[in-house]
């Protein structure tokens, strides 16, 4: 199963603690001590190559498809180029990896050049850093709690969460993914290339794909959310 | 010099010189003469080794210096012995340092070597340096000592900053160089590449693709522009591609180009432009960099790969789709590096595009397993070996191999002179008969007469280094982690195979027994690296105290209980115990 957002399956193997195994996704870059696991990924994990959706159209590669649902960038003049988006899907660092997973690495294996690795995450932090300096407001938190409605298709019980404790469209995504996880667990059966979407009513009562508009935009106009599973590739 | 030799070979006959010896008639200018086309710096010590005479003409005539490992000699030592070096090669941390295996600080500082060039080298033209800390005072040191410098290339090095490549971007007049591959920078700005002066032209090759922060576009494009000579160009991630569209306009006899990013909205107007400049790089030979590469743009590099002899997709994870396409498009490559996303089906469209392929390097996208991809198995290797008859280098990561492919791999391909065969789980068995990889290993051993370096992985017992010790006549490296299952492993190696000249072991059952068996081969090698084993502190005192000529280095884990040996590197040397060691390490 696939949620088209860039994001990977709950890891079925774990234990119910609801981990999610999530791709595409920056973990976690403490840096630690020589002795231990510098968990420094290249910079090329933070794109989901799916092989198993080869859609020649698609112009981005899929890590954008958190934002670009309809495979057209947002053309409006005040956003930021597309590839700057991108860049913005990197900002999550609420995402702490499992204690189960740092565990099982290795130091030093498999023996990939770390001088390049480390590189390649200082990179990504300096374009990161780069990034948050041009659109302004991008790590603020809104200081009051904003709860909304939250109700997955399918799931008889909705949920509310405070959009005031996420600061872009991947944080969020991760606390669905985090939240209806025992949910998605059944639909194995969907496994036909149905993929979920997020949609979300903002405040003049329309209906919107989330992600296409920046995140401060979002965040104000937004209502309530619902999760649908739409069923064609 | 490949091995550290006294003033005074042993070897020589002192008394006699050519005058006494009628077996040489011919006086030293001669020799010299004849020596000055002995360029390896293997073949000069062995002619060192032949006489005295032969040994003062080969010092005299040596330019170009090779030190394999920076602490087998001191600065001192060399400069007595040669009084005329124009070159200098310089290698310095051990391999594993590369896989965040030593602390920082080890050493490997370059200054006190650089002290002793500004001494002794003024004419220094070439130093190129591999796992070694740089800082910018010797970068800057190294600008104002040498007026006729020229090259300098940096591998995997660190300690620097933008201001010691300021240094010598202002300072050197005539440099042809600037080569700055995997080494890491702290810099915050790219402001040295504006700190070439402006009439400064002298420029053949600029690599700062590892440097990754912004540099001033314009003060490139003036840079490339007017180096008329510029051959290799490697930009960093920071240039777009209608830059790089520029930058080509300026250069089109480049002969090696490292792209910046490939990801860019182009207008249909700069999409033409940037295919045209393509097209217009006829002499082609070597292609990277492409990050962000996809199937809208890779179409961009066509025109350009028909004598592409080596491409680099090492940052750019293609699906196997775009990467046949684009593979179609170049049918003399030599050297095809990628990343496992193009997975099995891609290395099969490698067999059928690449004939004349040598070398092959398959690098992982997801190291740690967290997203479970599948990446490249046993086919995707098999697959090449079928296409790819020529192929005698390889370096493959993978999650499954079988002892039948490998053994089917080698017989298609005899030739391997280099085979790296990383199974990412340790410990691993053949996935099909669930056996150790023994045979596999055995087979290439067996097969691959002109192997040179091998590293090894998967489930092995001792089965595999005998197969090693008693048929790899001619390996110089041999890497091993997570394997053999006693001492008997260690020793067949050690034993056996009379080329080794690097060893390097982490996580292996192997202890006192199997390190002290060895005791005389170090001395003709390198270097030897245990970690993680069963070597203990006594036994690593033993092999010190009896080898007076070696280095025995031992650093220990925090909270290690003092008796175990957890990491030693052991390297032979005429400079005596390192007088640059930090506390955490120890010389025995």
């Amino acid at each position: 199963m696939e949620l088209e957002l860039g994001l990977g399956l709950p890891n079925q193997s774990s234990s119910s603690s609801g981990h999610v195994m999530v791709k595409g996704l920056q973990l976690d870059l403490n840096s630690s001590s020589s002795t231990t696991y510098q968990n420094n990924l290249p910079r090329f994990l933070y794109r989901d190559v799916c092989s198993d959706h080869d859609h020649q159209e698609e112009v981005e590669s899929k890590d954008l498809s958190l934002l670009l649902w309809s495979g057209q960038p947002n053309q409006e003049d005040d956003d930021p180029p597309p590839h700057k988006w991108t860049n913005l899907l990197h900002l999550n660092d609420d995402v702490q990896m499992n204690d189960d997973e740092e565990d099982t690495e290795i130091v030093g294996w498999p023996p990939i050049n770390s001088v390049r690795k480390e590189l390649l995450h200082r990179n990504q932090q300096q374009r990161r850093q780069r990034v948050i300096n041009i659109i302004p407001g991008a790590r603020n938190n809104i200081n009051k709690s904003m709860y909304v409605k939250v109700k997955m298709e399918g799931v008889p019980i909705g949920r509310k969460i405070d959009l005031s404790l996420y600061h872009s469209y991947l944080s969020l995504t991760h606390a669905f993914i985090h939240m209806f996880s025992k949910y998605t667990a059944y639909k194995e059966e969907n496994r036909d290339g149905g993929e979920y979407r997020i949609l979300y009513q903002d405040k003049d009562g329309d209906w919107m794909l989330a992600g296409d508009v920046p995140w401060e935009r979002f965040v104000e106009s937004v209502r309530r959310v619902e999760i649908i599973l739409r069923k064609d590739n | 010099m490949d091995h550290p030799s006294e003033d005074s070979p042993s070897s020589s006959d002192k008394s006699l010189g050519p005058t006494n010896h009628p077996q040489l008639p011919f006086p030293d200018e001669v020799l010299e003469k004849v020596l000055s086309f002995v360029n390896s710096h293997k073949d000069r010590s062995s002619v060192s080794l032949v006489r005295k005479d032969w040994y003062n003409a080969e010092r005299w005539t040596r330019s170009k210096l090779f030190i394999g490992n920076c602490y087998s000699v001191s600065p001192e030592i060399v400069a007595r012995r040669f009084p005329r070096i124009k070159s200098v090669t310089l290698k310095g941390k051990p391999r594993f340092s590369d896989f965040n295996m030593l602390p920082r600080d080890w050493g490997a500082n370059v200054h006190p070597w650089l002290v002793m060039f500004a001494k002794v080298y003024p004419f220094l033209e070439e130093l190129r340096l591999k796992r070694m800390t740089v800082t910018d005072e010797s970068l800057e040191l190294l600008a104002k000592s040498f007026s006729g410098f020229k090259a300098l290339s940096l591998s995997s090095c660190d300690g620097f900053t933008e201001n010691g490549l300021k240094a010598l971007a202002s300072h050197c007049r005539n440099l042809t160089e600037l080569d700055i591959q995997d080494s890491i920078s702290e810099d915050v700005g790219g402001g040295w590449l504006s700190s070439f002066p402006e009439n400064f032209s002298s420029l053949e090759v600029l690599n700062f693709a590892s440097l990754n922060s912004d540099i001033s576009f314009d003060d490139l494009e003036r840079l490339v522009s007017r180096c008329k000579s510029l051959r290799v160009l490697k930009v960093n991630e920071t240039i777009s591609l209608d830059q790089l569209q520029r930058l080509l306009v300026h250069a089109p006899l480049l002969t090696e180009l490292g792209t910046g990013s490939f990801m860019q909205e182009l207008t249909p107007r700069q999409y033409e432009e940037v295919e045209t400049a393509f097209s217009n790089c006829k002499n082609l030979e070597a292609l990277s960099g492409l990050w962000d590469a996809n199937s809208l743009y890779l179409p961009l590099l066509y025109g350009a790969c028909a004598g592409l002899t080596f491409l680099n997709l090492s940052d750019a994870p293609l699906q196997s789709g775009d990467f046949a396409n684009l593979l179609v498009h170049c049918p003399n490559l030599r050297r095809l590096w990628v990343i496992d996303t193009v997975e099995d089906k891609g290395l099969e469209a490698v067999g059928s595009s690449c004939p004349l392929l040598e070398e092959l390097r398959v690098f992982p996208a997801d190291p740690y397993d967290r997203h479970h991809r599948d990446g490249v198995s046993e086919s995707g290797f098999l697959a090449v070996s079928h296409g790819c008859p020529k192929l005698h280098y390889v370096l493959y990561f993978c999650r499954r191999m079988t002892n039948a492919a490998v053994i089917t791999i080698v017989k298609n391909c005899p030739d391997f002179t280099h085979f790296r065969l990383c199974i990412m789980t340790p410990g691993q068995p053949d996935h099909l008969t669930n056996e150790p990889m023994d045979e596999a290993f055995g087979a290439v051993a067996k097969t691959c007469t002109k192997l040179k370096r091998l590293s090894v992985s998967g489930l092995l017992t001792d089965v595999s280094f005998e197969y090693i010790g008693k048929y790899a006549k001619n390996l110089e490296t041999l890497s091993v982690a997570f394997a053999g299952s006693s001492d008997w492993g260690m020793q067949s190696v050690l034993e056996g195979c009379p080329k080794l000249r690097k060893l390097e072991i982490r996580d292996c059952p192997f202890g006192n027994t199997a390190l002290l068996s060895g005791k005389l081969k170090y001395e003709t090698m390198r270097s030897l690296w245990m970690s993680a084993c069963n070597v203990t502190m006594k036994g690593c005192g033993i092999l010190a105290r009896e080898m007076p000529r070696l280095n025995v280095e031992v650093i220990n884990d925090e909270g290690s209980d003092g008796s175990q040996a957890d990491k030693v590197y052991v390297y032979r040397t005429v400079a005596g115990p390192r007088r640059d060691a930090p506390g955490f390490v120890l010389t025995l």
